[in-house]
């Protein structure tokens, strides 16, 4: 899916591990009205499967869309696209 | 604490694991309460994920809750690295034969140390389990060897010779089209100041190098031709009528006419249950060919062809005898390579 074109809050957690990006993401979504949207910026691939093994079963959150991009530094972005339910 | 979608490719197994269920990480984050609602009550737990991240915070969790939880550090990828070493051959010998087991990926590797001079067969890729070993016994490795090319694991065999100054030896037909820097693999040769002879015995079928080693007469290190669970499957070359036949010849021809009563080095167990209780997998060569029950070649044919069209090659192995032909890749994609038990073996039944 294509990634959404209205943001509501933008989190770059870029050089944390897992647990942190989703939890990171866990607490935003918490914080925000249904239906808003969260762009989520990552270094660890693992979040990639984790995000969408997650979105199937959250109450919290559903993954719309996910990019991998190159930083400035040169690194992998995985950029996640997260509804809050 | 793992995505569902690596658990199921990959979990730990062993004798002392009283149970075993997984509960994604983000659970705990998502709604705490029903996840820990989800543990078994009155037991303590040790709490395991890919990298020990997650299982640690988890863990933390679990410990406020009053449940007892260790987390494992390192997780997964810490259990892939992890090597075991058993000696093989009694104390007192004049040399020392060592068995290396990784557990998680089922491979076995070995050391022979005799007086000053190490020779290691079929190493992995963490060099620095041999380097260390050989060190504390004071000595150098002075020559590693791969029993064939191996396709289930990345090996350690080139690169640690070249660390540590001393020969690569690979059967030339299996390092055909690769640029390893590789020395054949001699019919004969000695290790150390008293000298243990070592006899190399081409037994082409798993690979069309594989070569088997008769140490001191007494020990065979099978590579893939005999295993715990059965025999090399012969069909990762795609011609694998042609390689049975190899197979059937060396089982019948080489092995068989070997003293049964030769102690079996296999270069895999495939599962817990294979190991004895001092955590090596040793097997006696006259039990292990009984067990195949090889008969007639066109039966064996037969039963293997059948065998290997209800077996798929994993898609890695293409890419791994890439890497161990010397083509280079990310550390990262290593790793991912290497996920996983070992499926080289052609179970009997």
């Amino acid at each position: 899916m294509e990634a959404p074109e209205r943001i509501d809050q933008e989190l770059d957690v870029s050089g944390l591990q897992c647990p942190m990006p989703l939890a990171k993401a866990a607490k935003a979504l918490n914080a925000m009205q249904s239906g808003e949207i969260l762009k989520l910026i990552a270094t660890d691939e693992g979040s990639v499967l984790d995000f969408r093994s997650w979105s199937q079963q959250s109450k919290t959150g559903e993954l719309l869309a996910q990019e991998t991009m190159t930083g400035a530094d040169g690194r992998t972005r995985y950029v996640h696209y997260l509804k809050r339910r | 604490m793992r995505n569902p979608v690596e658990a199921a490719r990959w979990r730990p197994e062993g004798a002392g694991i009283g149970g075993y269920a997984n509960i994604p990480y983000y659970a705990f984050i998502d709604d705490e309460d029903a996840a820990v609602h989800q543990m078994p009550q009155g037991r303590s737990v040790f709490v395991l994920c890919a990298k020990g991240g997650s299982s640690d915070y988890v863990a933390g969790v679990l410990r406020e809750r009053g449940i007892p939880a260790a987390n494992i550090e390192g997780g997964m990828i810490a259990w892939a690295q992890h090597h075991r070493i058993v000696r093989v051959n009694p104390a007192g010998d004049m040399f020392g034969l060592y068995q290396v087991v990784r557990p998680a990926k089922g491979c076995l590797s070995y050391v022979l140390i005799s007086g000053r001079e190490a020779l290691v067969v079929d190493g992995s890729r963490y060099d620095e389990v041999y380097r260390n070993f050989a060190q504390q016994h004071g000595a150098q490795i002075t020559a590693t060897l791969d029993t064939h090319l191996h396709a289930d694991h990345v090996s350690g065999g080139a690169a640690l010779a070249r660390e540590s100054g001393g020969v690569y030896h690979l059967a030339d037909e299996d390092a055909a089209g690769g640029a390893i820097g590789h020395a054949a693999i001699p019919r004969r040769f000695t290790v150390g100041e008293v000298p243990v002879e070592v006899v190399a015995l081409p037994v082409p079928g798993h690979t069309l190098g594989s070569t088997a080693l008769l140490v001191a007469g007494r020990y065979l290190i099978s590579g893939d031709t005999l295993l715990p669970e059965g025999i090399g499957r012969p069909d990762l070359g795609n011609k694998a009528r042609e390689w049975t036949g190899y197979l059937y010849d060396s089982l019948t021809r080489v092995l068989a006419r070997l003293d049964p009563h030769v102690t079996v080095l296999p270069a895999h167990a495939s599962s817990s249950r294979h190991y004895d209780v001092r955590g090596s997998c040793v097997r006696t060569l006259g039990d292990l060919l009984a067990a195949q029950e090889i008969g007639e070649k066109p039966a064996f044919l037969e039963r293997v062809e059948s065998a290997v069209s209800q077996t798929a090659q994993p898609p890695e192995y293409a890419e791994i005898r890439g890497v161990n032909l010397g083509k280079n890749v990310s550390a990262e994609r290593l790793e991912e390579l290497e996920i996983g038990m070992n499926q080289c073996a052609l179970a009997k039944e």
